[in-house]
């Protein structure tokens, strides 16, 4: 079987932990647990013709885009860009994160996405920012892993671009 | 490491074995595992079979073989539930070889220094987030006071009109009786 190696970036408490143990486990916690290092999951995704082995790496959150270790990118296939809806600079710093991944990988395929939906009524990404992102090319998904909106989604839309579907 | 004398070399070399749990594995450039030893077992990595493409079993190397460069740094690998690795990649002539050393102390006394750090920011983050809403609520109430202010003195002035068209009524009508 085919294996794609996955990376979860963005800044901290944004939730990658959270969507990994969401798609991989179908479980979540309320309680907030910060990953140092990597961990790393695996899930195999039913696409039309195939199946995909997605290798998810679920890195630590960095306060900045130059604290990312290069190392843990190496061979990465493609990668989910976090946010926290409910926090507007976890945007700013993704967009700047997106900058240094793009230098070290290329232009492999990604997915933005907007997490903490569940918190709509803290929202601070406006309508205009989102809408700005989707004209630049990228693909926005909004997602709650409380709740499990958009996840199965996100992660079966990385692995459609990985296969070239 | 070289100049200490041998008993203190052996200590060392105990402490590691005690301490860090070393293992290895050997690949050919194209990921084939040649060798492996040490303490694979406390990594999840038991059962290897060698002649076969070691990121099929190991999962945390796929992508990162053959090794670009001289070596490879990867802190604070998950290997498996509740264990933690330093893995370290490095070329010599024999092929790549793949260290790892246990690092789950280590890693749990950063993470809960992190830990502390990060939730303080989420903290600050909250607080910041409930100062601009209070900041925002009371600029309606100020709006909402100026405007009933307003309304009140416009009112007033309406009542003193009434008040003062009355009394000047009230004289016409004891100067006419």
């Amino acid at each position: 079987m085919i294996q794609k190696k996955v990376c979860m970036l963005g800044t901290f408490a944004v939730g990658k932990t959270s969507l990994v143990r969401r798609f991989v486990e179908s479980i979540y916690s309320e309680k907030y647990h910060t990953t140092v290092g990597v961990k790393i999951d695996k899930k195999v995704v039913q696409l039309d013709s195939s199946e995909l082995m997605l290798i998810l790496w679920d890195i630590e959150g960095t306060e900045t885009e130059h604290e990312l270790r290069k190392s843990y990118l190496r061979g990465a296939a493609g990668y989910l860009l976090v946010v926290d809806g409910t926090r507007q600079d976890t945007l700013y710093k993704a967009l700047a994160l997106q900058t240094r991944v793009n230098e070290t990988l290329g232009p492999v395929p990604f997915l933005l996405l907007m997490n903490k939906l569940d918190l709509a009524d803290q929202w601070r990404i406006s309508e205009r920012e989102t809408a700005a992102l989707r004209e630049k090319g990228w693909e926005v998904i909004q997602t709650s892993a409380k709740t499990g909106f958009g996840v199965e989604d996100a992660f079966h839309g990385l692995a459609k671009k990985l296969s070239g579907a | 490491m070289r100049d200490l004398p041998p008993p203190i070399r052996d200590f060392i070399l105990s402490l590691t074995d005690d301490m860090l749990s070393p293992a290895y594995l050997l690949v050919t450039a194209s990921g084939q595992l040649i060798e492996r030893g040490g303490e694979l077992e406390s990594y999840g990595l038991k059962d290897l079979a060698v002649n076969v493409d070691v990121a099929e079993s190991v999962p945390f190397l796929l992508g990162v073989l053959p090794l670009e460069g001289k070596s490879l740094f990867l802190p604070h690998v998950q290997t498996k539930p509740d264990v933690f690795a330093d893995v370290y990649v490095f070329n010599r002539e024999q092929g790549t070889w793949i260290l790892l050393l246990d690092s789950t102390v280590k890693r749990a006394r950063q993470q809960m220094m992190q830990q502390k750090l990060y939730q303080s920011r989420l903290q600050v983050s909250d607080l910041e987030r409930e100062g601009n809403a209070l900041y925002e609520a009371n600029a309606v109430l100020e709006q909402l006071v100026s405007e009933r202010t307003a309304e009140l003195s416009q009112t007033i002035l309406q009542l003193r009109q009434q008040i003062a068209e009355t009394e000047r009524a009230q004289k016409v009508r004891r100067e006419n009786t």
